[in-house]
C-alpha cells in the first residue's frame, strides 16, 4: 500500500516537473524592453482563420499584410529595421484565436498584432491584448463591440451602422427611391443589425419600409419570401448578406419578375457571387471599403503591388486592401515613436489622422474606431464600378 | 473513520499540491513578467478542462455505453449560467462566486441533461445520439438569439459572451479535473458502478438482473452533464469572452474523438487522450527543431493531425487504452476470500402449501398473431415444474411475459396473490386528472404552433419566442386554433382504454423472479464475479452518493457483496475462474454462471429457459441435480422451458404442455408422457414409448 502511494506520488511528480520545464524552457530569455525581434528586425504577430469556414476571409487578408510589409522594408523599412510578420491560424474558432494570439505575445514578443476578421474571432482575442498591453488593429472586424474592449483595440474598417447609413443615404439622396424592402439573415448580427439601423436611417430620411423577411444561411430555396416582397412591390430590395445567398437571392428574385435593383455591403464582394448569380444582379448596388477603380494615387499603387506579386489577371479585394492598411497604420505609428514598446505604440496609433489608405482616408476616433468615407459600387458586366464615395456625416 | 481520515488527508493533500503548484505557476519575475510561458499556463489550462468534458462524458459513452455528441451543448449551458452569475453580480467576482457560478451553471447543465435524457434514454439504440444532437444544436441557436430579448440582451446573441471576468485558474480547473477523475473512478469499482457496466455489456439482461437501466442511464447522463456544466462556468471565465457558434457540433465531436480515441470505459485514456489533444497542436505551433520545423506550417499540422487519428482508428480501433486502465502499480492481489461456510439449508417451505404464482387468462397478441391464448398456470411454493411444447409454441413468450419483457395484451398474473401484470385500470380520478393533462399539453402546443404560424410574416425566431413567452395572444384565430387543440385531444383522450403502465423487468426481478436466457447473455467484458455482482445490485442498501465518495457503507456492502457471490460460484465450481472474463469461459460454465447470476437477485421464483441446451449427457445429469440442489438450498420455486425429454421428466414434479400458444394438457410425467395430444404434437411416437 505505501509502496504504491510512493510510486504514484513519484510518477505524479515527475508529470508536473516536466510541465513546469518545458514551461521555463521556453520562457523568455531577453527582457522585454526593446520589443520583439532580434537585431534589425521587428516582429509584428498576425491571427486569422487561414483554415475553417472563414479561410477566405484570412487568406485574402494575409495577402494584404504581406505586400504591406514587402512594401514598407523596400523602401527601408522602420528606421532602418525590417518588419517581420508571424502569422498564426485560429482555424475560425475563437478558444485558438485566444491561443494564437497568447502564443504571440508571450512566445514570438511580438509588437503588435492584426486581426481577426470575424468580430467573433477578435473579441476572443483582444482581452489578451489588452492585458498584456499590445495593441491589436483589426483590419476588417465591423461589429462595434470589438474596440469597446479596451484602450489597445483598434480597427481600421467602418462600424455596421455606418455602412447601413451609407446605403440608406446613398438609396435616398443618389437613386431618390421612396419604398424598400428589408430581407435579412436572421442568424447573422452583421446582417440583422445592418437592416435594422437601415431601416432607422431610411425612414428617418423620409423612405418607407414596405416589407421585411428572414432567411437562414443554409436556405437554397427563397421564393417564398420574395413572393411576398414582390407584392409590397418595393423600389429597392436591401439584402445585407453574404455573396453565397445574395447571388442566388437575386437570380430567384429576378425569376420572379422583381425589377427594383438590389442594395448589399461589403458582403457582396466576391467574384463568386456571378457564379450563382450570373447576370440577374445587373445594376444593382453595394458599399465597400475601396474600388479598384477609384483613381486615388494610394488605390492605384496597391492594386499595382497587388497585381505584380499575384499576376495581372487578379484583382484585390476589400478585405486584402483592409489588411494592407492595417499593416500600414501600425507601420506609421512605429515611425513616430522612439522606442517601440506596447504603450507608447498604443498612443501613437491613436494618433492616427489622415492617412490616406487604400480604403480611405483614416483618423482615428477616440473610440479608436476608423473615421472613414465608404464607396458605392455598382454592379454591370460582372465588374464593381465605381459610383460615389459617401463620407461620414 | 480511518478511512474517512484518509480520505480526507488525500483530498487536502492533493488540494495542497493544487494549489502550490498554482502560485509556483503564477509567479513573477522581478522585472514583472510571469516566469512561467503565459501561453504554456493557457494550454494547461485548456487541457484540463478538456480532461474534465472527456471524462465526465466517458461516464456516458464509456461506461454505459450510450452514444451522446451533444456534450458541447452542456458546456454552453454550463459557460452561459455561469457566466451570467459572475457578470450580473460583480460582488461574486472572486473565489467563492466562481465556485458557486461552477455549481449553478452544473445544476443548470444537468438539469438540461435530465430534460434530454428521460425521454431519450428510455428507448434502446441510436435514438440518444439523434436527440444529443439535436439538443447541441438546439442550445447554440437559442443563444444566438438571446440578443432578441431585452432580459437576455446581455448575453450578447450570434456576437458572443464578452466582459466575463478572469477567475479561472489552474487550481480550480485541476480541481475539478480531479474530483471528475475521482468520482469516476469510485463508480467504476463500486457496485453502482457495475450496473453502469452492465447496461453498456447486455442492456436485457441488465434490466432482468434487476437494474434499472433507465435511471442507471438518466443518472450517469445528468452526472455528466452537471460536470460539463461545471466545466464550462470555467471555461468562460478562463476565455472571458465566449460564442455561441464555437460550442458546435465539431467541439462535441472533438470531446467524443477524445473518449473513443482513449478508449471507451477507461478513465486514463480519456485523461491521456483530452491532454494530448489539445496540447499537440498548440505544441506543434511553438515547436521549430528539425524536421518539425515543416509541420509548423498549418497546412501540414491539420493534415498530420487527421492521419494521425485514422491511423490511430485503423490499428487501434479499441482506443489506445482499450477498455483497461494504467494503474502505476500491479494491481493489489485481492484478500483470499473466506472459505465458503457449509451450505446452511435454507428452510424450505413445504412443498404445495401456498400459491406462489397464478397466471389467470393470460394472452399476448403480436398483431394478429395470439403468440400466447388464454394461458393458465399455477406453482405452488417449492415446486419444480416444467414447461415444454415445439418450437415457436410461445413458451419464451410465457417468460417473457412473467419477467415483465412484454406486458399481457389481457388477464392476469398474480405473484402471492398480488397482481403484478395484466389489465390494471386507473381510478377514475386519476383517469381524469390524465385527461385533463393531455388536454393542456395539446392545448400549448397548438397555441405555441398558432403563434408561430401568425408570426411568420415577420422575422420567425424572435417574434414568435416573444410572443410565447409573454403569452400575448396575436390574433383571435391563435385562441380558436389553441382551444380546438385542447377540445379534440379531450375527446379522443376519453376514449382510448388507459391501463397504469405495466411494471419493468428489473420491477419483476426486485419482486423475487429472475431467471436465465435460452440464449446465454452474460455481461461477456466483465468478469465472472462481476457478473454475479450485478445480480445482487437490486437488493443494495447503498446509494450513488456512497459510490462516489466511496464511503464505508460502500466498502462494507462490497465486502458482504463479494463474499455473497464468492460462495454462489463456489457452489457453482466457478470459484476458480472468480477473476476470468466471463466471455471467455467454456459453454457450460456460461450456463452455470447465468443460474448463479440468477440466484444472486435472492429470487424466489427461477425461470430456467432450456438451461440444458447444448451440453454433454455427462453435464445434463450434472445439471440436473444441480437444478434439484439449489431448488432445496434456497427455498425456490422453479420453472423451466426444456427440450431435453430426460431433464423434464426426471426432475420435474408437473408439466404443462403449450402448442401453438394454448395449453393443451398439464399433470405428472407420467400422465404427459402417455397423453396423446401431446404425443401427437410435440413428443411423437418414439419418446412416448422410450
Amino acid at each position: 500500500m505505501h509502496n504504491r502511494r510512493l510510486h504514484t506520488a513519484s510518477w505524479l511528480a515527475g508529470l508536473l516537473g516536466l510541465i513546469v520545464l518545458s514551461g521555463c524552457n521556453s520562457a523568455p530569455q531577453s527582457g522585454g524592453t526593446g520589443g520583439g525581434g532580434t537585431g534589425d528586425t521587428i516582429l509584428v504577430g498576425s491571427y486569422l482563420s487561414e483554415s475553417g469556414s472563414e479561410a477566405d476571409f484570412g487568406k485574402s487578408t494575409h495577402e494584404g499584410i504581406d505586400i504591406a510589409i514587402e512594401v514598407i522594408n523596400k523602401a527601408g523599412g522602420i528606421n532602418g529595421k525590417n518588419i517581420e510578420l508571424r502569422a498564426e491560424n485560429t482555424e475560425s474558432d475563437p478558444a485558438k484565436a485566444a491561443n494564437a494570439v497568447t502564443k504571440l505575445i508571450t512566445n514570438d514578443k511580438v509588437v503588435a498584432v492584426i486581426g481577426e476578421v470575424a468580430s467573433g474571432l477578435s473579441l476572443a482575442a483582444a482581452p489578451i491584448c489588452q492585458s498584456n498591453k499590445v495593441p491589436m488593429v483589426s483590419p476588417s472586424s465591423t461589429n462595434i463591440k470589438v474596440t469597446q474592449q479596451g484602450d489597445y483595440i483598434f480597427r481600421v474598417c467602418f462600424i455596421d451602422p455606418f455602412q447601413a447609413y451609407v446605403v440608406a443615404k446613398f438609396a435616398r439622396e443618389n437613386l431618390k427611391k421612396t419604398t424598400a424592402a428589408i430581407f435579412v439573415d436572421n442568424a447573422s448580427p452583421y446582417s440583422k443589425d445592418f437592416g435594422s439601423e437601415f431601416k432607422k436611417n431610411f425612414e428617418q430620411m423620409g423612405g418607407k419600409i414596405v416589407s421585411e423577411a428572414a432567411y437562414a444561411a443554409a436556405d437554397t430555396d427563397f421564393k417564398g419570401q420574395l413572393t411576398k416582397i414582390k407584392t409590397a412591390n418595393p423600389d429597392v430590395l436591401l439584402v445585407p448578406g453574404y455573396y453565397k445567398n445574395v447571388g442566388s437571392i437575386g437570380k430567384q428574385a429576378r425569376e420572379l419578375g422583381i425589377t427594383a435593383p438590389l442594395l448589399g455591403g461589403d458582403g457582396w464582394d466576391s467574384q463568386d457571387l456571378f457564379v450563382t448569380a450570373e447576370d440577374a444582379l445587373e445594376g444593382s448596388y453595394f458599399s465597400n471599403h475601396m474600388a479598384v477603380d477609384d483613381p486615388a494615387p494610394a488605390v492605384k499603387s496597391f492594386v499595382d503591388a497587388y497585381r505584380a506579386k499575384y499576376g495581372a489577371d487578379k484583382t484585390p479585394g476589400a478585405l486584402t486592401a483592409l489588411g494592407y492598411d492595417a499593416m500600414m497604420i501600425v507601420a506609421e505609428a512605429m515611425k513616430r515613436v522612439k522606442v517601440i514598446d506596447g504603450p507608447s505604440l498604443r498612443d501613437e496609433l491613436a494618433k492616427t489622422s489622415g492617412y490616406k489608405g487604400v480604403t480611405g482616408t483614416i483618423t482615428m476616433n477616440s473610440d479608436r474606431n476608423a473615421d472613414k468615407s465608404a464607396v458605392m459600387l455598382q454592379i454591370k458586366g460582372r465588374k464593381f464600378v465605381y459610383m460615389a464615395t459617401v463620407a461620414p456625416n | 473513520m480511518a478511512k474517512l481520515a484518509k480520505q480526507i488527508g488525500l483530498c487536502v493533500v492533493i488540494a495542497g499540491l493544487l494549489y502550490g503548484l498554482d502560485a509556483f505557476l503564477n509567479v513573477r519575475r522581478p522585472d514583472g513578467q510571469p516566469a512561467f510561458n503565459p501561453f504554456m499556463l493557457r494550454v494547461l489550462l485548456l487541457s484540463g478542462i478538456f480532461v474534465t468534458l472527456s471524462v465526465s462524458l466517458n461516464i456516458v459513452n464509456g461506461f454505459t455505453g450510450q452514444f451522446s455528441i451533444g456534450h458541447a451543448g452542456f458546456l454552453a449551458v454550463g459557460a452561459y449560467v455561469g457566466a451570467a452569475i459572475t457578470f450580473k453580480f460583480p460582488g461574486l467576482q472572486n473565489g467563492m462566486g466562481l465556485v458557486l457560478s461552477c455549481i449553478v451553471g452544473g445544476a443548470a447543465s444537468a438539469l438540461f441533461g435530465w430534460i434530454v435524457g428521460v425521454p431519450s434514454l428510455r428507448l434502446r439504440g441510436d435514438y440518444l445520439a439523434i436527440v444529443t444532437l439535436g439538443f447541441g444544436e438546439i442550445i447554440r441557436v437559442l443563444l444566438e438569439n438571446t440578443s432578441m430579448l431585452p432580459m437576455t440582451e446581455f448575453l450578447g446573441g450570434a456576437i458572443g459572451f464578452s466582459g466575463i471576468p478572469k477567475l479561472t485558474s489552474f487550481f480550480w480547473v485541476f480541481g475539478l479535473a480531479a474530483v471528475t477523475i475521482g468520482i469516476s473512478r469510485n463508480l467504476k469499482r463500486s457496485l453502482h458502478g457495475l450496473a453502469f457496466l452492465s447496461v453498456r455489456e447486455d442492456e436485457v439482461a441488465a434490466d432482468a438482473m434487476g437494474v434499472n437501466t433507465t435511471q442507471v442511464k438518466v443518472t450517469a447522463f445528468v452526472l455528466a452533464a452537471f460536470l460539463a456544466g461545471a466545466a464550462g462556468s470555467l471555461y468562460a471565465h478562463n476565455e472571458q469572452f465566449i460564442l455561441p457558434k464555437s460550442f458546435n457540433f465539431v467541439m462535441s465531436i472533438n470531446i467524443v474523438v477524445m473518449v473513443v480515441l482513449g478508449g471507451l470505459g477507461s478513465i486514463t485514456g480519456a485523461v491521456l487522450t483530452a491532454v494530448f489533444f489539445t496540447a499537440l497542436p498548440e505544441w506543434l505551433r511553438t515547436a521549430n527543431v528539425g524536421i518539425i520545423k515543416d509541420f509548423y506550417k498549418d497546412e501540414y499540422r491539420l493534415v498530420l493531425f487527421a492521419l494521425l487519428l485514422t491511423l490511430t482508428m485503423m490499428l487501434r480501433p479499441q482506443g489506445f487504452m482499450g477498455r483497461a486502465e494504467l494503474t502505476l502499480l500491479k494491481r493489489k492481489k485481492r484478500p483470499p476470500t473466506p472459505a465458503p461456510e457449509p451450505r446452511a439449508t435454507m428452510h424450505a417451505p413445504p412443498v404445495g402449501t401456498h400459491e406462489i404464482l397464478n397466471c389467470e387468462g393470460v394472452t399476448r397478441r403480436f398483431g394478429g398473431l395470439v403468440a400466447v391464448d388464454n394461458f393458465n398456470l399455477q406453482l405452488r411454493t417449492g415446486e419444480l415444474v416444467g414447461l415444454i411444447g415445439p418450437n415457436g409454441a410461445g413458451k419464451t413468450t410465457v417468460f417473457n411475459l412473467l419477467t415483465g419483457v412484454y406486458e399481457p395484451s389481457s388477464g392476469a398474473v398474480r405473484l402471492a396473490g398480488k397482481q403484478i401484470a395484466g389489465d390494471q385500470p386507473y381510478s377514475p380520478s386519476a383517469r381524469a386528472g390524465l385527461i385533463g393533462l393531455d388536454a393542456a399539453l395539446c392545448g400549448l402546443v397548438g397555441y405555441i404552433g398558432a403563434t408561430v404560424i401568425y408570426s411568420l410574416p415577420l422575422n420567425v425566431a424572435p417574434a414568435a419566442m416573444m410572443s410565447v413567452f409573454s403569452m400575448s395572444i396575436k390574433s383571435p384565430m391563435v385562441l380558436a386554433i389553441t382551444g380546438l387543440a385542447a377540445a379534440v385531444s379531450l375527446v379522443t383522450s376519453k376514449g382510448r382504454r388507459r391501463n397504469r403502465p405495466g411494471l419493468r423487468p428489473f420491477q419483476f426481478c426486485n419482486l423475487g423472479i429472475s431467471r436465465t436466457f435460452q440464449n446465454i447473455r452474460l455481461f461477456p467484458d466483465l468478469s465472472v464475479i462481476e457478473n454475479v455482482l450485478v445480480g445482487s445490485y437490486g437488493k443494495r442498501k447503498t446509494k450513488l452518493f456512497d459510490a462516489l465518495m466511496q464511503t464505508v457503507r460502500m466498502d462494507r456492502e462490497e465486502h458482504e457483496q463479494r463474499a455473497h457471490a464468492m460462495k454462489l460460484l463456489e457452489r457453482f465450481d466457478l470459484g476458480s475462474v472468480a477473476d476470468e472474463q466471463a466471455g471467455g469461459l467454456p459453454y457450460g460454465a456460461q450456463r452455470r454462471l447465468e443460474i448463479a447470476r440468477a440466484l444472486a437477485t435472492r429470487p424466489k421464483l427461477l425461470l430456467l429457459d432450456e438451461p440444458a441446451a447444448g451440453m454433454n449427457p455427462q453435464e445434463k445429469s450434472e445439471l440436473m441435480e444441480c437444478i434439484r440442489g439449489i431448488r432445496d438450498e434456497f427455498g425456490l420455486t422453479i420453472l423451466l422451458i426444456e427440450h431435453d425429454m430426460k431433464v423434464v421428466m426426471g426432475i420435474c414434479e408437473r408439466i404443462y404442455v403449450l402448442d401453438y400458444g394454448v395449453i393443451i394438457a398439464q399433470g405428472s410425467p407420467e400422465a404427459i408422457r402417455r397423453d396423446p395430444k401431446v404425443i401427437a404434437a410435440y413428443l411423437g411416437e418414439e419418446a412416448a414409448s422410450g
